[in-house]
C-alpha cells in the first residue's frame, strides 16, 4: 500500500513536471540544483547509470540529479539555468531524499553515516528518508549509498516556492526608481493623497491580481492600458450590453475607471494607475448613454467571478434593490471576491444612503466596500453620497485625470472615480500580502481589513462614513502608505500555508521543453 | 378601463394645460414609449426607470409604490406616461431629463406611434439669422431654450412672428434634431425640436426656476 502511494506520488510528480513545465518555469523557482553548466562538468559525478537513468551528485553534495538516459542535455540545461535563477547557493536546499524499497528494508544508519549524512526524518508515508549532509558528500559516499540494495534512489529535496521577489509583489525598485516617468504624474493628486506614491518605492505591481471593471467597457487598445489588460485567447472580457466578446468602451467612463486602477506605469506615456501593472478584465453592460440593465450587471459579476477576478470595480448604481443583484454579490463573497462600489452621486448636495439607499452600494455583504469621494483638501465631494452605516471609506474623486477612449485623457469627478482608487489599492495590497493571491474568503477579508484599518482618519468626515463594521475608521480615507514599510518593519507577506515543500523525487524532464 | 381612465386623465390634463392661467411647472408632457425598470447608471445617477421613444431616453421619477409596482410589472412594455418634465445637471451624467410621473398606464403601440407631446409656457424668441447651426425660433422656458418648428403653414408662421418677445403658451410634438442611430451623451444634451401645433399668447410667464 505504501509502495503504491509512493508510486502515485512519483507519477504525480512526473505528470506535474511535464504538464506544468512552462508554468513552473515562470512561477516557481526550482532551487537546489547544481551551480552551473561549466561547473557541472567538473563537479558533477555520474555515479550510476542505473537501467534507464543517470544518477549524479554534485561534488559538494548539495544536489543529486536523476535524469533519464539520453537526456544528458536536459541535465545540462537544468544546470545552466541554475546560475540565473539562484546564484546564491546558500539559499538552496541542502537536504536529500533517499527512497527505500519497503518498510522492512531501509538504509541503515551505518550506510547514512558512511555517506556523511544524518537523518532528519523518516517519512514513512512516502517511503523515504529526509537526510542532510554533515559536510561535503564525496562521490565514493554516494556510490556506497547507491550500492545499498535498500536504496531505490536519491534525489534532492527540492524546495519549490514562489520566488521571494514575486511573493512580495514582483519588482522592488530602488527609491530612485519609485517615481514613474509618466508625464502627467504631477496632475494625479489622488495617487499622493491615497498613499500610492509612498507605497511605490517598495511595491507598484500586481501582475497576479485581476481587477474586473464592470462598466461601459474599456478601450483596451489605449496605449496606457493595453499592456495591463487581462487576456485569454485574445479576449479581454465580455460585453453583456451587446452579447459578444468585445467589451470595447463606447462611452469613456469605464476606460477612465480602468486608468485609475492600472494605467501602465513608467512607460513615458500619459498617466499611471495605482498599480503600474495589473490585469484589467473588462466587463461591459452599460451603453453609450451610460446606463444599463441590472440583469446584465449580474451577468458581469458572475462572469468575472467565474473567470478568476479578485476584485470587482463597480462605478454604477441605482435606487432599486432587486434580489438578483444581492444574490450575485453574495455569490462573489462566497468565492472570496472583493466588491468595490461607488457610493453614488447626487448633484449639488449628495445623499445620505442610510436614509435613501443606493444599490449595490448599500448592500451589506461582507465583501462590499462602499466608497465616497473626497477632493484634494480631504473634503467630501459636494455630490458624493455618504452614510455613517452604509458608506465605508473615502477616496479621491474630484478632478481625477485618467484615460479615455482613442488615446486621450480627461478629468472627471464622481464617486465613480473614487471607487477605482480603492479597487486599485486593494489589488496592490492583495499582491503584496499574499505570495499566491487567490480569491478566497480568507484572503479577501484580510485585504479588505487592511484597507479599512489603515484608513487615514479625517475629522471633518467622521460623521459621514466608516462607522459600521467591518469598516474601522470613522471618516477614514484611503491610505496605502503602509505598504511602504518593509516586511521586517511591518506585516510580512502572508502565505495561507507554510511554504510549499514539494517532494520532487524524479527530475524527468522533456528536454524539448527546456530549450 | 385603464385606457378609458387614461383618456379622461389626458383630456383633463390637456384642457388644464391650455388654460392661460396654467400653474407651474412650465413643461408638461405626455409620452408614449417603452418602459424599462431596474436601470442602473454610471455614478448611480438614475431614477432606475426610463421611457424610450424615438431613440430618446427620459428617466421616470415614480412617486408611489403603486407606480413602482406597475413599472416592475411592465418592464420592456409600451406605456403612456404623463407628468412634468425637468432637466437636471448630473455629476457624471451631465444632462438628465426626468419626468415626474403623474400617471402611468399601458399603451397600445399598434394604434399610436411612440413619441412625446409637450405643452409649455415661456417667452417666444426670433430665430437668429447669424446662426446657421441654430436657425430656429425658440421658446425660453424655465431656464431652458427649446427650438421650435413653426413652419407647418405660412399663416401659423406669421402668427408666431407676431408673438416674438411675448409670453406664449404652446404645445407640439418633440422630434429629434439628429437622425443618427446612436444617442451619445453629447447629443442627448442637445434640445430636440418641437413641431408646434398650437400657439397662443399667454397672460404671464412663470418665474424662471432653477433648472437643477
Amino acid at each position: 500500500m505504501k509502495l503504491r502511494t509512493h508510486r502515485i506520488l512519483l507519477l504525480a510528480c512526473v505528470v506535474l513536471d511535464f504538464m506544468c513545465q512552462p508554468l513552473l518555469a515562470k512561477e516557481f523557482c526550482l532551487r537546489a540544483k547544481c551551480r552551473s553548466e561549466k561547473r557541472l562538468s567538473s563537479e558533477l559525478v555520474l555515479v550510476c547509470n542505473a537501467k534507464s537513468h543517470y544518477m549524479g551528485v554534485c561534488r559538494d553534495g548539495r544536489a543529486v540529479f536523476e535524469v533519464p538516459t539520453g537526456q544528458e542535455q536536459t541535465m545540462r540545461s537544468m544546470a545552466a539555468s541554475v546560475e540565473s535563477e539562484s546564484p546564491n547557493i546558500e539559499e538552496r536546499s541542502t537536504r536529500l531524499l533517499i527512497s527505500y524499497s519497503n518498510e522492512d528494508n531501509k538504509p541503515s544508519n551505518e550506510t547514512l553515516k558512511a555517506a556523511g549524512l544524518q537523518m532528519i526524518q523518516d517519512y514513512e508515508n512516502g517511503s523515504f528518508l529526509i537526510v542532510e549532509p554533515r559536510g561535503a558528500v564525496t562521490s565514493d559516499a554516494v556510490e556506497a549509498l547507491m550500492a545499498d540494495s535498500a536504496v531505490a534512489y536519491v534525489a534532492p529535496d527540492y524546495i519549490m516556492s514562489i520566488p521571494q521577489i514575486e511573493a512580495a509583489g514582483e519588482i522592488r525598485p530602488s527609491v530612485a526608481d519609485a517615481t514613474p516617468n509618466d508625464p502627467d504624474l504631477n496632475k494625479l493628486w489622488g495617487m499622493k493623497n491615497s498613499g500610492a506614491t509612498q507605497a511605490w518605492p517598495r511595491i507598484h505591481d500586481s501582475t497576479k491580481v485581476i481587477v474586473a471593471v464592470i462598466d461601459t467597457g474599456v478601450d483596451y487598445k489605449h496605449p496606457d492600458l493595453k499592456d495591463n489588460m487581462w487576456s485569454r485567447g485574445g479576449q479581454h472580457g465580455y460585453d453583456f450590453y451587446e452579447n459578444d466578446n468585445d467589451p470595447l468602451d463606447e462611452q469613456n467612463h469605464g476606460t477612465h475607471v480602468a486608468g485609475t486602477i492600472a494605467a501602465v506605469g513608467n512607460n513615458g506615456v500619459g498617466v499611471v494607475g495605482v498599480n503600474w501593472t495589473a490585469q484589467i478584465m473588462a466587463l461591459r453592460f452599460m451603453g453609450p448613454d451610460g446606463s444599463g440593465a441590472t440583469s446584465d450587471a449580474v451577468k458581469c459579476i458572475d462572469w468575472a467571478v467565474d473567470n478568476g477576478a479578485h476584485i470587482l470595480c463597480n462605478s454604477w448604481g441605482g435606487p432599486d434593490n432587486p434580489p438578483e443583484l444581492a444574490e450575485a454579490v453574495a455569490r462573489a463573497e462566497r468565492k472570496g471576491v472583493l466588491f468595490v462600489v461607488a457610493a453614488g452621486n447626487t448633484g449639488g448636495t449628495g445623499n445620505n444612503n442610510d436614509q435613501r439607499p443606493s444599490y449595490p452600494s448599500s448592500l451589506r455583504s461582507a465583501n462590499v466596500v462602499s466608497v465616497g469621494a473626497i477632493d484634494d483638501k480631504d473634503a467630501r465631494g459636494s455630490f458624493s453620497h455618504y452614510g455613517k452605516q452604509s458608506v465605508d471609506i473615502g477616496a479621491p474623486g474630484v478632478d481625477i485625470l485618467s484615460t479615455v477612449r482613442n488615446n486621450k485623457y480627461d478629468t472627471y469627478s464622481g464617486t465613480s472615480m473614487a471607487a477605482p482608487h480603492v479597487a486599485g489599492a486593494a489589488a496592490l495590497v492583495w499582491g503584496n500580502t499574499f505570495s499566491t493571491p487567490t480569491p478566497t474568503p480568507a484572503q479577501m477579508t484580510k485585504v479588505r481589513d487592511l484597507i479599512y484599518e489603515n484608513a487615514r482618519p479625517v475629522a471633518a468626515l467622521k460623521d459621514l462614513w466608516g462607522q459600521a463594521a467591518p469598516a474601522r475608521v470613522p471618516g477614514g480615507v484611503l491610505d496605502i502608505s503602509f505598504l511602504s514599510r518593509s516586511p521586517s518593519n511591518g506585516t510580512p507577506p502572508l502565505t495561507e500555508a507554510p511554504r510549499l515543500r514539494l517532494v520532487e523525487n524524479r527530475m524527468i524532464v522533456d528536454p524539448s521543453r527546456l530549450r | 378601463m385603464l385606457k378609458l381612465l387614461t383618456g379622461i386623465g389626458l383630456t383633463l390634463s390637456m384642457f388644464a394645460m391650455t388654460d392661460e392661467t396654467r400653474p407651474d411647472p412650465s413643461v408638461s408632457v405626455e409620452c408614449r414609449g417603452r418602459l424599462r425598470h431596474g436601470v442602473v447608471a454610471i455614478g448611480g445617477e438614475t431614477t432606475g426607470t426610463t421611457i424610450t421613444f424615438n431613440r430618446m431616453v427620459w428617466e421616470l421619477q415614480l412617486h408611489d409604490d403603486a407606480a413602482r409596482q406597475f413599472a416592475k410589472e411592465h418592464h420592456k412594455e409600451p406605456v403612456v406616461v404623463t407628468g412634468t418634465l425637468r432637466k437636471i445637471g448630473g455629476t457624471e451624467v451631465k444632462v438628465r431629463w426626468i419626468i415626474d410621473v403623474k400617471k402611468l398606464s399601458e399603451h397600445d403601440a399598434t394604434k399610436d406611434e411612440e413619441g412625446a407631446r409637450l405643452t409649455m409656457q415661456g417667452t417666444l424668441r426670433a430665430a437668429d439669422p447669424r446662426r446657421d447651426d441654430y436657425p430656429w425660433m425658440t421658446i425660453d422656458t424655465d431656464g431652458e431654450i427649446w427650438p421650435l418648428d413653426v413652419a407647418s403653414d405660412a399663416t401659423f408662421q406669421v402668427k408666431a412672428e407676431s408673438l416674438v418677445g411675448q409670453p406664449v403658451l404652446l404645445s407640439g410634438n418633440l422630434e429629434r434634431v439628429t437622425e443618427e442611430e446612436e444617442v451619445t451623451e453629447k447629443e442627448a444634451s442637445v434640445p430636440h425640436i418641437i413641431r408646434v401645433t398650437t400657439l397662443k399668447r399667454s397672460a404671464n410667464v412663470p418665474v424662471q426656476g432653477q433648472s437643477n
